[in-house]
């Protein structure tokens, strides 16, 4: 038998506040949902808004599209170079802002916050506008993957803050002593560094990895600003296919990146869960 | 319990309070049972607070005595049985309508008011003017002596002060009864000697009946007029502290009062005017009185009565015991000076050893006479108690 | 957790190997592109290839240009009510979540953050099939409005009109409103986030003080709860709004081309109409309110942490002046 009916503060037991709560969920849940359904809807025209029979062909189409696919893989090809990079500049970001005290300390704290707290737009048109003034000639021509170092560049800055702060609520949990300890036994800095800490920062660094990851694979903004014709990612060429026109394709090309994103974010739990 | 019938009680006794407790009580519980999930953390408890009167809720912690509290207060709902205020069954009721207040172990200051805001929220929720509130915001924080630091902020305060504003915040309500819950846990030895006193006296100059929650013995003594023994969620005695003292009912209740020896009974005999009962270690004992509810005569096992004894009352001798005590020989062990007393302890044959509180001029006999010197356990046989070891089960 | 703070000067070599990558990376791709749009700003064409830097106040003069006011007004509109309806909504949510039992808990965080974690790009199209005229949110308030007319006329009240003839979908897309709907949309996970974290940290039994002294839920809520509340608020209102007023895909998407925001005339001036330097003073401007915002934040922060700091120190001074009269009363 259920017992006494709930407390004053029992919140999450108040009829109310439980109907608020779903429609919320609702509220947030529904358009994937719909989506995804809808990416399964038989329809050439009309903005694949009324549902006309069920088909499963707009998703032969989205892997058939050349360009999508193109996109697809500069997508990854993105993600990766990015990811590793943030984390590199991510550790090294925490372990200095951990390890030392120097003058201007919370300035270059505020600093490394900096391109994560302002508006992406911004961050999208100077780095444009830096790669316009000083991009190396035609890197947009370059061989593939150097042409899009731009857009890689880009996707560091703004991601290496948040691999710092993740790896850095990982630093927390180091004991220093084991570092002085590695050294007290004969090992130089970088020996110390490299035997006794980053195993330690393993599970923050495979967490932060997944995040930049996700992080890169998602930009639209940022990139929409540093990519041109012949450097299309993801989701810039789903930006210009709704432009065009709306068809199942673009919802089926859509579901596919929701999954990955998914799939990314369940290990990254995972490893953040592991990591505290 | 027994009031000595036929006796004017004196008002403000004990047997005045508990005859009010039986015929006009403040607070009822009746048959309340608690459970959270799987567990009973409360069962059926019944007990009654008589108006004006300082009541404590003893016991060690898990006993389910701050459940009581809360349910009392409003903040949960009795799985069983009835809470009842001034005749009226509250068991249901929200806290905010019950004509209780509560003195939270953390004081629960709201850090961001100042001292009179805080002290006059409970008067701005009942929509009082503004003048009135500022009138009597003034005469309760006199009266807990925190009457220049009105324009305080919380975070300013100490500890002792905090809970003077918490105080002040629930008696300028004028509730019918005021809960404390565990009041003086959280302040240092000196403050609290000092805090004890003074809501002793706030108490008796308000008129407010108190309940007080407490795992300290020494501080549900020496303020309530009548405490609550609790154990395991199962009330085990409801007596005056002295009564408690000296007439526990059972053995719990005698171990958590102060301390007590405890001797296995191993059978109860009745004769015509006393129990000769087979104790462990002391052999066989005619103990005068009547046989205590719960104890049955017969083969005791393992679960039945316990003679019990206190330390205070045990005495140690040298030479041979006074006649006709009860008496136990072994060694002597370690003493313990505590300056006008000392702890002594004596070891048995059996292994096992029994402390003894002695005075000044015997714990100085006592030390010149040297470890594992031979000596004689003794006390009267009047001070010596049969108990069931649980009056509730 | 051993804490250490080892000075900078004591090994130079290797505070160096790990600041130096830090500073020239954040120097040359984030200090140095901001400069350049800053200087921009001040510039202006002189080629169709090439700005010079003349120190012009054109650009900015432009910005008082009625047009270009009524737009940075309706952008912080727009952002001021989405944020207002994400906190509105935010904190009962958040409420539930925080109250909830610690095994629901992780589970109700991961059910409002897993569509955050969803592209924004995709999110933001998703909204175009609940939105249209024929839409799935037109579809449930026809489906309302068709259970509306029947339950009237069960009750014999239709020849009223209370409903209207005809239900008459809403039109959302190409409307403030459905701007503002999308904002909402994607803002709303990141505005629980604060709140609840700070409900999660607040001390219950100051809820129960109050209600123990008379005050209903309502009135617990408003007086002490919300008070109690206000850093996490504050700072839900702050990381929604910012990111609200530089919004692009939500307007451009869901306002088709009729409810223009900061950013997307931003973008017009870099993707079509070529006039970069109008787009960086444009930028800019955005760029000062967000670090208005921000400072202001961190005054008021710095402002209470100096008053708690002065409170103590009268404290402490009060204690200090008590001490020798050692009176029984603390």
């Amino acid at each position: 038998m259920r017992d006494a009916p709930p407390g004053p503060f029992d919140y999450s037991r108040k009829w109310s506040l439980r109907l608020v709560f779903l429609l919320g969920a609702v509220f947030l849940y529904v358009p994937i949902i719909v989506l995804i359904v809808f990416s399964f809807n038989d329809s050439r025209r009309g903005g694949n808004v009324i549902w006309k029979g069920f088909t499963t062909k707009y998703y032969g189409r989205a892997f058939g599209n050349e360009e999508l696919m193109i996109a697809f893989g500069n997508s990854l090809t993105i993600a990766v170079i990015s990811t590793i990079a943030s984390v590199v500049l991510g550790t090294l970001t925490a372990v200095l802002l951990w390890r030392f005290r120097f003058p201007l300390k919370s300035a270059v704290e505020g600093l490394v916050a900096l391109p994560i707290v302002i508006p992406e737009i911004c961050l999208g048109v100077s780095l444009a506008m830096f790669f316009s003034r000083f991009g190396w000639g035609g890197i947009a021509e370059a061989p593939w993957p150097l042409n899009l170092t731009n857009i890689v560049i880009a996707h560091i800055t703004f991601s290496f803050p948040f691999a710092a702060m993740v790896i850095r609520t990982r630093l927390a949990s180091f004991n220093p002593e084991t570092a002085e300890a590695a050294r007290d036994l004969g090992a130089s800095e970088w020996r110390a560094f490299r035997d006794v800490l980053v195993p330690h920062l393993k599970p923050g660094l495979v967490a932060a990895a997944l995040l930049s990851f996700t992080l890169s694979l998602d930009d639209f903004v940022v990139t929409f600003f540093t990519s041109g014709p012949g450097t299309v990612t993801f989701p810039v060429k789903i930006y210009s296919m709704v432009r065009f026109s709306v068809t199942p394709e673009i919802n089926a090309a859509s579901t596919v990146l929701i999954l990955l994103t998914l799939v990314l974010t369940f290990f990254a739990l995972r490893y953040q869960r592991i990591a505290s | 319990m027994n009031t000595s019938s036929g006796e004017a009680a004196r008002p403000g006794s004990p047997e005045a309070l508990e005859e009010r407790a039986r015929t006009a009580p403040l607070l009822s519980i009746d048959g309340v049972s608690k459970r959270f999930g799987a567990v009973e953390v409360l069962k059926n408890v019944s007990l009654a607070v008589a108006p004006g009167e300082i009541f404590a809720l003893l016991g060690p912690s898990g006993c389910g005595k701050s459940t009581l509290l809360r349910l009392v207060a409003g903040f949960e709902t009795p799985s069983a049985g009835r809470i009842v205020l001034d005749g009226e069954d509250v068991s249901r009721l929200p806290p905010n309508r019950r004509p209780v207040n509560m003195v939270f172990q953390s004081y629960a200051v709201f850090p961001h008011m100042s001292v009179a805001e805080n002290v006059g929220y409970g008067l701005s929720v009942e929509r009082v003017a503004r003048a009135e509130i500022d009138e009597r915001v003034a005469a309760a924080l006199e009266q807990v002596q925190l009457a220049d630091f009105a324009a305080r902020r919380p975070e300013q305060l100490s500890g002792g002060q905090r809970q003077r504003v918490a105080l002040a915040r629930a008696l300028i309500k004028r509730p019918r009864l005021l809960l404390l819950d565990e009041p003086l846990s959280a302040l240092d030895a000196k403050l609290r000697d000092a805090m004890r006193l003074e809501l002793v006296k706030l108490q008796d100059t308000v008129g407010i009946t108190f309940v007080i929650v407490t795992h300290d013995q020494s501080e549900a003594l020496a303020m309530a007029d009548r405490v609550a023994v609790l154990e395991g969620g199962r009330l085990r005695q409801v007596a005056s502290p002295a009564e408690l003292y000296r007439r526990p009912a059972d053995a719990f209740v005698a171990d958590f009062i102060g301390t007590v020896h405890a001797f296995p009974v191993h059978r109860i005999a009745v004769e015509s005017d006393a129990l000769v009962l087979e104790v462990e270690r002391l052999g066989e004992l005619a103990l005068p009185g009547a046989l205590p509810g719960g104890c049955t005569p017969g083969t005791q096992g393992a679960d039945g009565a316990v003679l019990v004894v206190r330390p205070e009352h045990i005495g140690v001798a040298t030479g041979s015991p006074p006649a006709g005590d009860v008496h136990v020989s072994g060694q002597l062990g370690d003493i313990a000076f505590q300056g006008d007393h000392s702890i002594v302890e004596i070891a048995l044959g059996d292994g096992s050893a029994l402390s003894a509180v002695v005075d000044e001029r015997t714990g100085d006999t006592l030390q010149s006479v040297g470890e594992h010197a031979p000596v004689t356990a003794h006390w009267r046989l009047e001070d010596m108690r049969l108990l069931p070891r649980d009056a509730g089960a | 957790m051993v804490a250490i703070s080892e000075k900078a000067g004591r090994r130079p070599l290797v505070f160096a190997a790990f600041g130096l990558p830090v500073l020239i990376w954040l120097g040359l791709f984030f200090v140095v592109p901001l400069g350049i749009i800053g200087l921009y700003s001040f510039g202006e064409n002189v080629s169709i290839t090439r700005i010079e830097t003349t120190w012009t106040l054109a650009n900015y003069a432009r910005i008082t240009d009625p047009v270009i006011l009524e737009l940075f007004w309706r952008s912080l509109w727009l952002a001021a009510v989405a944020t207002l309806i994400c906190l509105a909504v935010g904190l009962p949510m958040a409420l539930v979540i925080a109250t909830a039992s610690p095994g629901a808990k992780p589970w109700l965080l991961l059910a409002i953050m897993l569509p955050f974690w969803t592209n924004l790009l995709i999110r933001t199209y998703a909204l175009l099939n609940i939105l249209g005229t024929r839409g799935r949110l037109n579809d449930v308030l026809g489906w309302l409005h068709a259970k509306g007319q029947s339950l009237l006329g069960a009750l014999g009240l239709d020849h009223l009109g209370l409903l209207g003839e005809r239900f008459v979908p809403l039109t959302l897309l190409g409307t403030p409103a459905g701007v503002v709907y999308g904002i909402v949309y994607v803002s709303l996970p990141f505005a629980i986030l604060p709140i609840y974290s700070s409900l999660e940290r607040m001390d219950r039994t100051l809820l129960e003080a109050s209600m123990d002294l008379g005050a209903g839920q309502w009135t617990t809520v408003r007086r002490v709860l919300v008070p109690l509340a206000l850093p996490g608020i504050l700072t839900a209102a702050l990381i929604t709004f910012i990111p609200a007023l530089g919004q692009f895909l939500t307007p451009d998407l869901l306002g088709r081309g009729q409810v223009d925001m900061i950013a997307n005339v931003i973008e017009r001036q870099f993707k079509k109409a070529n006039d970069w330097p109008f787009g960086s003073a444009l930028s800019l401007v955005l760029l000062y309110v967000t670090f208005i915002l921000l400072a202001a934040r961190a005054f008021a922060d710095a402002a209470r942490t100096r008053r708690s700091e002065r409170d103590r120190e009268i404290a402490a001074a009060a204690i200090r002046a008590a001490a020798p009269e050692r009176r029984a009363s603390a």
